[in-house]
């Protein structure tokens, strides 16, 4: 065997090697990747039950099914229902113990859950120790409106409510901009949201 | 149904469900099935584009529930508004006027329906679906209209 040949078949296995290698490099890779991606779902759960244990409130896992389809509302269904005992008016946190949002209808199998951002959506809150406000949703910036303009709300307080039902109060925010009201009766505060993507965090529906 | 209008069909049932499954949440502020009709509406039939903006705008209104008949009445008046632009203004510059005011008209009718002016949000929606515009009409139009690169929409 000449020179030339030699050197032309040693390049070939060197080809083949390195399309062997790189073949395994991109099996490693995504192996690596999915194991980041159970890691992290992995802590998100811990958490999740870390809230429930301490908190001592009864929750339900669920997972998002389909978005509506419209970009104007922030609606999500959801993969359970009646069946696993939910119904409206339930809320939803993600697995740091956050506000996302609320059901407002509940079928058999399936739910629709209105997000805290959605422009339909409100809900009695406080603001630090004592202020109460309602939380209105919106697309550009959710808002307390009908605070008190006597009360002492601070930026940076805590936004938060609790029903007679929940042993716990679940958060929502924290105030990120105050404004006096047009008629200068109330103030308004401009809401930044602990909870911000639903897809990246599992959902949680507080019974 | 004729090869080009099973493709436009693929494409808007393709659109439809990029909007359901919304696989960039709601970091990406755009309608894909809206920028499907009206790019259907610029380059097919009236007829045609009359048809799919009916049958997908009954297809939002039926999973979104709660819109009555907007979307359904929206798609279809955009698609005879389109057509009648068409009928009167001719050449690229018209088209991306007309896609630039349908997309201003859904803007409007949206927040008439949320009962709420969002400056911000309609701004991003605005940059958002016109990027968006131009880059489903460079993918898909050659092979939708069959029309040869860089003549078509935009």
């Amino acid at each position: 065997m000449s020179f030339s040949s030699q050197r032309l078949a040693l390049t070939q296995n060197s080809s083949k090697t390195i399309e062997e290698l790189k073949k395994k490099n991109l099996i490693l890779t995504l192996t690596l990747r999915k194991s980041q991606i159970l890691a992290d779902e992995n802590e998100k759960l811990r958490k999740a039950l870390a809230f429930k244990e301490d908190k001592k409130v009864e929750m339900t896992g669920v997972e998002i099914a389909s978005f509506n389809p419209s970009t104007w509302r922030r609606l999500v269904i959801i993969n359970t229902g009646k069946d696993k005992g939910l119904r409206p008016g339930l809320f939803a946190v993600d697995s740091d113990g956050f506000l996302v949002g609320k059901l407002v209808e509940v079928k058999n199998n399936f739910s629709r859950l209105m997000l805290v951002d959605d422009p339909e959506f409100s809900l009695p809150v406080y603001i630090g120790n004592d202020s109460l406000g309602l939380l209105s949703g919106g697309l550009d910036v959710v808002k307390i409106q009908y605070i008190d303009i006597s009360d002492n709300v601070k930026l940076n307080d805590i936004v938060w409510f609790k029903t007679s039902l929940m042993s716990c109060p679940v958060y929502v925010g924290r105030v990120r901009k105050i404004n006096e009201n047009k008629n200068g009766l109330f103030l308004d505060v401009d809401v930044q949201l602990f909870s911000q993507n639903p897809l990246v965090k599992k959902i949680f529906i507080i019974k | 149904m004729t090869e080009r209008n099973l493709k436009a069909l693929t494409v808007l049932l393709i659109f439809f469900l990029l909007d359901t499954v919304k696989p960039f949440t709601y970091s990406l502020i755009t309608e894909f099935t809206f920028l499907g009709v009206v790019l259907i509406c610029l380059n097919y039939p009236l007829k045609t584009s009359l048809f799919f903006a009916a049958i997908f705008g009954y297809f939002k209104d039926a999973i979104c529930n709660d819109t009555s008949n907007l979307n359904l009445l929206e798609f279809s008046a955009v698609a005879v508004l389109i057509h009648y632009c068409l009928r009167n203004f001719h050449g690229k510059a018209a088209k991306i006027l007309i896609f630039f005011g349908a997309l201003t008209a859904h803007i409007v009718a949206n927040n008439f329906y949320i009962s709420e002016a969002t400056y911000l949000f309609s701004l991003l929606f605005f940059i958002h679906s016109s990027v968006i515009f131009l880059l489903i009409n460079r993918l898909f139009g050659q092979w939708l209209y069959g029309e040869p690169k860089g003549d078509n929409v935009i």
